[in-house]
């Protein structure tokens, strides 16, 4: 590999505004020894504007760049053919009075809707006769005091949510359902940004 | 005739609402999720058993007003199961919806996302609590 550099670009990298991209920071590097630091520091310019958090970057530009500082050398891309980068904006690290209300708001919203939807349930699926009779199959008589099924199963409710979602802290760590639906939604809002980019970019040429 | 009717009419009935339940618990990855929770993967058979005994043997109870005449204790344990069950089922079903991820990237407080869940959980609990105490709801 007396020339060649094998470039593995990254699928998705996250810098923060301001910050400058060098190659290295967006793909994985081979390349012979004498250029390597200097492989290594080629600045990749990056536009972005306002409020455009995603951008992303073609192997193309990327072979340009290389050629353009060091023309001798031959470019193998192994990998990906474009890198998403998200550009997050410098977060103040105290938390503000906004973020707060927000999630007042919000937290009420999912408080006060979740209650709801559930007594909805409960009355669109005729719960009660269900506990009426499970209380007559068990023990035998008309229902003397409904709540002793009714209480446990309000709080059953709440352990399931719970289990399902994987608040008990404890050794066992797979992903949770929660985590790989939020990890599905942001692989989708990336690949509709890369592929919007692409449109641009076709349309510009 | 007419018996014979009837019985062809709760046979195919009972197939459909059979296979649409399994489905409807299986789909959700209410079982998948269990069996993950509890390390019981390789017994995968067990749990179709269970289900398919667990409905039968509900469906029984339920038509023919069959009665154990046990200890109230016992509604205890089992309000309590029925209360995980469906607690796991509606969160499942909320998040087929995708309203969490969605409104939380949206609103970007991506870190609280689990503070929706502890609201979920105490919205669930009250709502279902409120529902059963103060009369007049059914």
């Amino acid at each position: 590999m007396d020339n060649k550099i094998y470039l593995q670009l990254k699928k998705q990298v996250n810098i923060s505004e301001g910050q400058t991209i060098y190659l290295h920071n967006i793909a994985h590097l081979l390349c012979p020894e004498d250029i390597e630091e200097k492989i290594k520091k080629l600045i990749i310019p990056i536009e972005y504007s306002g409020n455009d958090i995603t951008t992303t970057i073609n192997i193309i530009e990327i072979i340009e760049i290389i050629n353009r500082a060091i023309p001798q050398v031959v470019v193998l891309s192994v990998g990906e053919k474009q890198v998403s980068i998200t550009i997050s904006k410098k977060e103040p690290k105290k938390i503000d009075l906004m973020n707060v209300i927000k999630l007042v708001i919000s937290f009420f919203l999912v408080f006060i809707g979740s209650g709801l939807a559930i007594m909805y349930f409960h009355a669109d699926v005729n719960m009660h006769k269900v506990h009426e009779t499970l209380t007559i199959a068990i023990t035998g008589k008309e229902s003397t005091s409904p709540y002793w099924i009714n209480i446990p199963y309000s709080i059953g409710i709440g352990i399931g949510i719970a289990l399902f979602f994987g608040i008990f802290p404890g050794k066992n760590k797979n992903p949770d359902p929660l985590e790989i639906e939020m990890f599905k939604y942001e692989k989708d809002v990336n690949s509709y940004l890369e592929n919007r980019q692409n449109q641009k970019v076709i349309k510009n040429e | 005739m007419n018996k014979l009717f009837l019985i062809a009419l709760g046979l195919s009935g009972g197939a459909i609402i059979g296979t649409g339940i399994s489905a409807f618990i299986t789909v959700l990855g209410v079982v998948v999720r269990v069996m993950d929770l509890s390390k019981t993967q390789r017994y995968g058979h067990v749990y179709k058993i269970t289900i398919l005994l667990g409905s039968l043997i509900s469906t029984y109870v339920y038509m023919f007003e069959l009665s154990m005449k046990a200890s109230r204790i016992w509604l205890l344990i089992v309000g309590l199961f029925m209360g995980i069950f469906v607690g796991m089922i509606a969160s499942a079903l909320a998040e087929t919806l995708d309203v969490l991820p969605f409104t939380s990237t949206n609103i970007g407080i991506n870190r609280w996302v689990y503070l929706w869940i502890i609201a979920l959980i105490f919205g669930k609990i009250i709502g279902s609590i409120i529902y059963w105490i103060i009369p007049g709801f059914y």
